[in-house]
């Protein structure tokens, strides 16, 4: 009894110690089962595949875990996906330019941002309902915009590089991910603005009264999070070479359920870019198990239900073992 | 029934805290039908006593005598079970619900089955409120009712349990009078009917109107208990102040230079109504007040925390925008909150981190923070201030109290203020990082700032103010220059 008691707690301190390393454990153990399963799982091609699959739900999750780490959270970014594929495909096809239906992707995503933020800091409703309500008003508004698809009519040959195209061997999807992660990872843990978001999230009082504009940050970190997941909006629509309005279901929860098993917390304050990365790639490698080893790909969504309770189990975990710390 | 019956007595009772002996070898007698008032500053454990006869701490040694026999609580369940019923100032009833389902919450009058038996709850709720001369609808809400009013449900509540002994805390601190003269009548009701009765308050004259006995406590201890009618508001006063002051506090002379801070008419909903003064650089004004009397409400909406109704303020004859904290921030105002951990620190993040808060921008460049530069002055702090900590990246939730603390006034040093506000500077500190403090706050003053304190504790208080104000009631009531300033003439303004 008292051994396996002090076993639990040695696991959860290591938990909060070195959570990036004992994820990649898990990331290993996973893909070794799989590999055992079908060897071709570990092939070069097989790990491309999984990567480029993956840089949609990255990119989204960058922005995701900002939020999070200000302690807020946005469900309406599946919707928003769709919303982004459906607009820039048809504004390609109404302009013939791909820049331009680029750029009226991102900007949808800019300006759902900013009204989730406004939503939440002006008018105070809590983020969780709030993004709720913007996932139902995006996925009834592109409904309402185009219920059927939308084709790549003149077959634009630049959009459909986005997300099928290679540069070298390395797809581009990847590359833009890689660019993006980059990024970001400087800014969250070098700059200012990365600092203050951790404060934000950490204290909002403190925060305050250390001098950060805490609405307006946040305001500004749902319109970056909503961009990136325009940005994987575009690439979506780019791989499916259509805009569908049906697209996306369920994007968001990968993306949340990936961030949280990455050690970032629901309460603010907390987490990292590399943790979401395995996170999010530790979900991606199950789907991607479950389609290689043949079994049925609904056990998918099932699978992703259970991964969310593990990973806020975890973060509950996390949390008592810090408690435990401070009085030891 | 015999008027000398004792119904509750307390018997060497101890109970500490981490740093703090909050009760030391209390006794206490509590008759029948007595009304004995509880008087004390704040922190003299008159709280921890009655939350230990409500069941919510544990004592840590002594005894508990109820009706003779010994009595062992381990909730608050518990002790109203056994007759003790504590009103606490906030009332702990359901709004949702009605009068009569408030008043037996904990056992429901039922019918054969178990269904509620409305009628018979409702009646008996009647009964009861008419036994203390009280006009309410059992079936009203508790939600539309005032604060007074859901006062008397608890004392209802108290008496639907039989309870032999009531324990109010400051009943009236959030009264009108007329409302507080209806409380009295209900009191002395209770009284008739051989309930003994503890009243805490603040407020002296209450002892005199009210009670039978007063009790006073300071530093965990049992000072004194007396008869009213044989005491005075001098002597009870003497008692709750008694203590010499011990320790040395390094106020060097201060050259008082301009006005930095101008503070005019300042109100808000909740509790200031027309606060003025002016804090001069080089200066450390003292603001005390009991409990409720609005210093931290005062701190919150010069900086912009709360907001104000009315008012104005002015930094150096520059009018400051009220209810925005980052205007304040970056004009040089600096606030040490009262609440260390829920407003001050940022628990997740390291020592450093949290030092250079708000002045972090100062190390960057194109928006990126030069982490040497932030590592080589945060350093400079952790030495100066004798901060103990591994390491700067050690998670400040891990370090002591008195270190978090240092950890915040490194945060202000750091930053070039005009105006520095400290709450309770060194609440829940040991006494030698509150001496550290204490010379820390007299550096903030030579260095030119405008220092407020803000502080219940009277030592702390007259040993680094260069000017005291008293505050009561959200407005001020008393002003003092360092050479006349005595105990006396502050609490006699505190109480006013």
């Amino acid at each position: 009894m008292a051994t396996s008691a002090t076993r639990g707690q040695t696991f959860t301190r290591a938990l909060v110690l070195f959570n990036e390393l004992i994820l990649v454990l898990v990331l290993v153990l996973i893909s070794i089962l799989i590999s055992i399963g079908n060897p071709k799982f570990i092939s070069f091609a097989n790990i491309l595949n999984i990567l480029r699959d993956s840089s949609m739900a990255v990119i989204a999750g960058i922005g995701m875990t900002m939020l999070l780490i200000t302690g807020e959270v946005d469900l309406s970014i599946g919707s928003l996906v769709a919303f982004v594929g459906v607009v820039a495909m048809d504004i390609i096809n109404k302009t013939q330019s791909t820049a331009l239906g680029v750029l009226a992707g991102l900007a949808l995503g800019s300006l759902t941002g900013l009204v989730n933020g406004v939503v939440r800091t002006k008018l105070k409703v809590n983020s969780l309902i709030g993004t709720i309500a913007m996932m139902m008003i995006l996925r009834g508004g592109v409904y309402i915009y185009r219920i059927a698809a939308v084709q790549n009519y003149h077959q634009k040959r630049a959009f459909f590089e986005i997300g099928n195209g290679y540069l070298g061997f390395l797809p581009i999807p990847i590359l833009l991910m890689a660019i993006l992660y980059l990024v970001f990872l400087v800014v969250i843990n070098k700059s200012l603005a990365g600092r203050y978001l951790y404060a934000t999230g950490g204290n909002p009082t403190a925060a305050r009264i250390s001098g950060i504009n805490v609405d307006r940050l946040k305001i500004l970190t749902f319109i970056v999070s909503s961009t990136l997941a325009a940005m994987a909006g575009v690439i979506l629509v780019s791989r499916m070479n259509s805009g569908q309005p049906n697209s996306g279901q369920g994007f968001e929860l990968e993306v949340i359920s990936g961030v949280i098993l990455g050690g970032t917390s629901l309460g603010g304050g907390e987490g990292t870019l590399v943790g979401s990365l395995i996170g999010i790639i530790i979900m991606r490698i199950i789907n991607n198990g479950i389609i290689i080893l043949g079994w049925n790909q609904d056990l998918q969504i099932v699978v992703s239900g259970f991964v969310l309770i593990v990973a806020v189990y975890l973060d509950n975990r996390r949390k008592v073992a810090r408690a435990k710390i401070i009085t030891t | 029934m015999n008027e000398n019956d004792v119904i509750l007595e307390v018997r060497k009772i101890n109970k500490e805290f981490p740093g703090v002996k909050a009760l030391n070898g209390v006794d206490l007698i509590l008759r029948r039908g007595e009304v004995q008032a509880l008087v004390g500053e704040n922190g003299a454990g008159k709280s921890t006593l009655i939350k230990i006869l409500a069941g919510v701490y544990r004592k840590d040694a002594g005894e508990i005598l109820f009706e003779g026999t010994p009595l062992e609580l381990h909730s608050a369940h518990d002790s109203l079970q056994r007759g003790i019923k504590v009103v606490f100032q906030e009332l702990a009833l359901v709004p949702q619900l009605s009068v009569a389902e408030n008043v037996f919450l904990e056992s429901f009058p039922l019918k054969r089955g178990g269904a509620i038996d409305w009628r018979a709850m409702n009646g008996k709720t009647q009964e009861i409120l008419s036994s203390i001369n009280l006009d309410l609808n059992p079936s009203r809400k508790v939600s539309s009712l005032t604060i007074s009013q859901q006062q008397m449900v608890e004392i209802a509540r108290a008496l639907s349990h039989e309870a032999k002994v009531v324990i109010m805390d400051e009943p009236t601190s959030a009264l009108t009078p007329n409302e507080v003269r209806s409380l009295f009548e209900v009191i002395r009701r209770l009284k008739a009917l051989g309930i003994g009765i503890l009243y805490v308050t603040h407020k002296l004259e209450e002892v005199f109107e009210l009670c039978d006995r007063v009790t006073v406590f300071r530093d965990g201890q049992l000072v004194s208990s007396r008869a009213v009618p044989e005491t005075n508001t001098n002597e009870v006063v003497t008692d709750m102040v008694g203590r010499a002051i011990t320790t040395l506090f390094p106020r060097t002379h201060s050259v008082r230079g301009e006005p930095v801070l101008t503070v005019r008419g300042l109100s808000t909903d909740k509790k200031l109504k027309g606060v003025s003064f002016e804090v001069h650089a080089g200066e450390v004004v003292g603001i005390f007040g009991l409990l409720g009397a609005g210093r931290t409400e005062l701190a919150r909406a010069i900086f912009g925390l709360d907001p104000a109704i009315a008012g104005e303020l002015e930094l150096r004859g520059r009018k400051l925008r009220l209810g925005s904290t980052s205007h304040s921030a970056h004009a040089g105002l600096g606030l040490l909150t009262e609440d260390r951990k829920g407003e001050g620190l940022v628990l997740q993040m390291s020592v450093a981190q949290n030092m250079t808060l708000p002045s972090v921008r100062e190390f960057a460049r194109f928006g990126l923070i030069r982490a040497k530069e932030e590592n080589s002055r945060s350093q400079e702090y952790v030495q100066r201030l004798a901060i103990k900590t591994p390491s700067l990246r050690h998670k400040v939730e891990y370090l002591s109290g008195g270190n978090q603390q240092k950890v915040l006034l490194a945060r202000w040093l750091m930053k070039k203020l005009e105006v520095i506000i400290l709450d309770e500077p060194t609440r829940g500190i040991d006494v030698g990082a509150k001496a550290e403090i204490h010379k820390l706050i007299d550096e903030l003053a030579m260095a030119g700032l405008a220092v407020m304190v803000l502080t219940s504790e009277m030592p702390e208080l007259l040993g680094v103010s260069d000017r005291i104000l008293v505050m009561s009631g959200g407005r001020i009531t008393g002003e003092f220059g360092r050479e006349e300033a005595t105990q006396e003439k502050i609490l006699a303004a505190a109480i006013a």
